[in-house]
């Protein structure tokens, strides 16, 4: 089988090899390229603030159920259900920042830190660097589409 | 459908499409072989999967040992491409088009990586005879000697390193011996007429190989009278013939072929050895060169224009026309943009009928590139056999040239070169497997199925990126603060990653802008994701600089 997205003589896209997905017509592709970049659009101009959190606890995650065999099934929310679901499990906020579009910063930090969770803390400030460097990354690419 | 199904079934499909482009181990495995790593046998079928890996592993420790590149640039790679690492690495040293400059020449008696590089590298200019495998002796530093001679250059690392851009090799000798050393006299053994692949006698048009001289050469009018009346005169016993064979016999003219040799067989038209010495198999590569550039271009260049056959087994070749034309050519910035557009126009222009003939063909040729390709592991010797990879500067270049009819190519003139195309394809098969990987790491950073999650001690951290930006971190209570820190090098790792794959999906996406305007194909697909290599490649940049 050769690579995919050939065209058919109805200059419909199709999406083939044999597989079993159905045909993604040229207008569904117009449809969701819109939708994508009306949704990114969306989503950009929500975006008034960055969060960042850093969690400590008690808890039991099987890395496998994270991960599992597919990583396009993982879902944030079901893991956090799954914590729930274990009455043992204990959470703590050891820090949680939001910093505006407009630069204001708000800063919670849990009092009386042991040596690991100020070590979680330096981690905390390396990922609100680190997520506003992807901001921006997202911000220029889109910058590039429109 | 939403328009999350719809990415959903990309998705899928994309990953799909990675999976069904088969083994791609044939270049590294011959660049392996290359570099003495693993045996120039074929592979017992038995542990050929063992025997891979093992020769992989050695490699990488041999990099990491040898400090050619920073501990950051490795960090960063590593993160880029995880387990592809070693191949990635691999390519980029083996590149004679954009390659790496060595810090130094190795010692006396050294085995190293280093050592290898560089008698690979004098090796394929044809100027060492042994396996890459061989301590740095005696026998290197002549052929450096020779190099640097050749090059006229006074440091033999400086040397060594001009041998990684062979574009700059060739403006190099241009600059230094003039033009006028690229019209070369070549002997062939009458007894070797019959391999080639077209009739000497043919070609024998003195008037058109002039006419060729006189533009590509900005020569005195003196000097091409002289040329006429020596080289070209009606009658054979007219012809200087001492002037001839003496030419044909230089040291240099032998270094000039070499270099010209490695860029042929870079471009996938040479598959002989890199011997200086111009047989039927080189001046056939010439043949096919010019067939298969002929075929994207509105001005062909015949090749009795080049090429002119004096008599008794001697030519006269104007190297410099096809150097002009195809080696040192200069292509527009912008060049993968234009070339999209005018796809897209041509594309646009077919009839029904002229659409299924394309599709047809195209299917023909890419189906051909792929069987060749998982047979490509099975040559192997060095110098012999075709090499299956040419840097990407050489590749974007080649696109672009013969991109620009390439509709009509495959339509119209398909069997005519049939083999030249199918060995471009093969390189946007896999140049597009390693852009689509990256396509899909992005479109997974962006839609936030990349969850990191780390194991230290059976204790647990989690990190989680939103599409903008919004960070979870969850850590078990108990971790250790080793574990904190190998979590957070392995987020800083998905990250660095995940900004790469961020500036792919931008070049793929808008290629969907062109595609939902009108009829295209993935041949366009394909060439944006070329593209997108390039992207990544330019970044790449920046990491081997730090």
């Amino acid at each position: 089988m050769g690579f995919a997205l050939i065209f058919t003589p109805s200059a419909k896209v199709l999406i083939i090899n044999g597989l079993t997905l159905r045909e993604l017509t040229m207008a569904d592709l117009k449809k969701a390229f819109e939708n994508l970049k009306s949704n990114i659009a969306d989503k950009v101009n929500d975006a008034v603030s960055l969060d960042v959190v850093t969690f400590s606890g008690n808890f039991n995650i099987k890395v496998g159920d994270v991960i599992g065999n597919d990583q396009n099934k993982f879902d944030l929310e079901k893991v956090l259900n799954s914590m729930k679901a274990d009455v043992n499990a204990e959470l703590n906020v050891v820090a949680y920042s939001t910093i505006k579009l407009d630069g204001d910063q708000v800063n919670i930090v849990k009092e009386n830190l042991s040596s690991e969770q100020m070590e979680l803390v330096k981690f905390h400030r390396e990922m609100i660097e680190a997520s506003q460097n992807s901001r921006k990354a997202i911000v220029d690419m889109i910058k590039g589409l429109v | 459908m939403a328009s999350s199904e719809h990415l959903d079934l990309l998705l899928k499909e994309a990953e799909q499409q990675v999976a069904d482009f088969g083994d791609d181990s044939a270049e590294i495995i011959q660049h392996l072989r290359d570099l003495g790593y693993l045996s120039q046998l074929p592979f017992n079928v038995i542990n050929k999967e063992s025997t891979y890996q093992k020769a992989l592993e050695e490699f990488e420790y041999d990099l990491i040992q040898s400090k050619l590149f920073s501990d950051n640039a490795i960090n960063s790679l590593r993160a880029l491409y995880s387990e592809d690492l070693a191949e990635e690495m691999l390519r980029k040293l083996m590149d004679l088009d954009e390659g790496i400059a060595l810090r130094k020449l190795p010692e006396m008696g050294e085995l190293s990586l280093s050592s290898r590089i560089l008698h690979y590298r004098l090796l394929m200019y044809g100027l060492y005879n042994f396996d890459a495998t061989r301590a740095f002796g005696f026998v290197s530093v002549n052929a450096i000697q020779s190099l640097k001679h050749y090059l006229a250059l006074q440091n033999g690392l400086d040397a060594v390193n001009a041998l990684a851009n062979k574009e700059g090799v060739l403006k190099r000798i241009l600059s230094i011996y003039g033009k006028e050393r690229c019209l070369m006299f070549i002997h062939i053994a009458k007894s070797a007429f019959n391999t080639l692949e077209f009739d000497p006698k043919k070609l024998r048009s003195a008037r058109d190989f002039y006419n060729h001289l006189s533009t590509d050469f900005d020569f005195k009018p003196r000097y091409l009278a002289g040329f006429k009346r020596d080289i070209l005169p009606r009658k054979s016993k007219d012809v200087k013939w001492e002037y001839v064979k003496g030419r044909s016999t230089d040291e240099l003219t032998n270094f000039i072929i070499k270099v010209l040799q490695v860029h042929q067989w870079m471009d996938g038209f040479y598959d002989g050895k890199t011997d200086g010495e111009i047989g039927s198999v080189s001046l056939n590569s010439i043949a096919d060169l010019l067939k298969f550039y002929n075929a994207a271009s509105k001005n062909e260049l015949n090749l009795d224009s080049v090429l002119y056959y004096i008599g008794d087994g001697y030519f006269v070749f104007n190297a410099l026309s096809l150097i002009k034309r195809y080696v040192i050519e200069q292509v527009p910035e912008t060049m993968d943009e234009e070339l999209i557009k005018k796809l897209t126009i041509q594309s646009g222009r077919l009839k029904e009928s002229e659409k299924r003939t394309f599709e047809d063909n195209l299917s023909k040729v890419l189906s051909s590139a792929k069987i060749e390709l998982s047979q490509d592991q099975q040559k192997q010797k060095m110098g012999v056999g075709k090499r299956i990879y040419f840097g990407i500067r050489s590749f974007l270049k080649k696109l672009f040239r013969i991109g620009k009819r390439l509709v009509k190519t495959i339509l119209h003139h398909l069997k005519k070169i049939f083999n030249q195309l199918k060995d471009f394809f093969k390189r946007v098969l896999e140049y597009g497997k390693r852009a689509l990987k990256s396509f899909i790491q992005g479109i997974k950073y962006i839609i936030g199925r990349l969850p990191i999650v780390s194991e230290f001690d059976r204790k647990v951290a989690l990190s989680h990126s939103e599409f903008m930006g919004d960070t979870l971190s969850i850590f078990d209570n108990e971790l250790s603060i080793e574990g904190i820190h190998q979590h957070k090098r392995k987020v800083r790792e998905v990250q660095r990653s995940s900004q790469f794959s961020v500036a792919i999906v931008g070049e793929v996406l808008k290629l969907l802008k062109f595609m939902i305007k009108g009829f295209v194909g993935w041949p366009i697909l394909i060439l944006q994701l070329a593209k997108a290599t390039r992207v990544l490649y330019q970044k790449h940049q920046l990491i081997y600089q730090q």
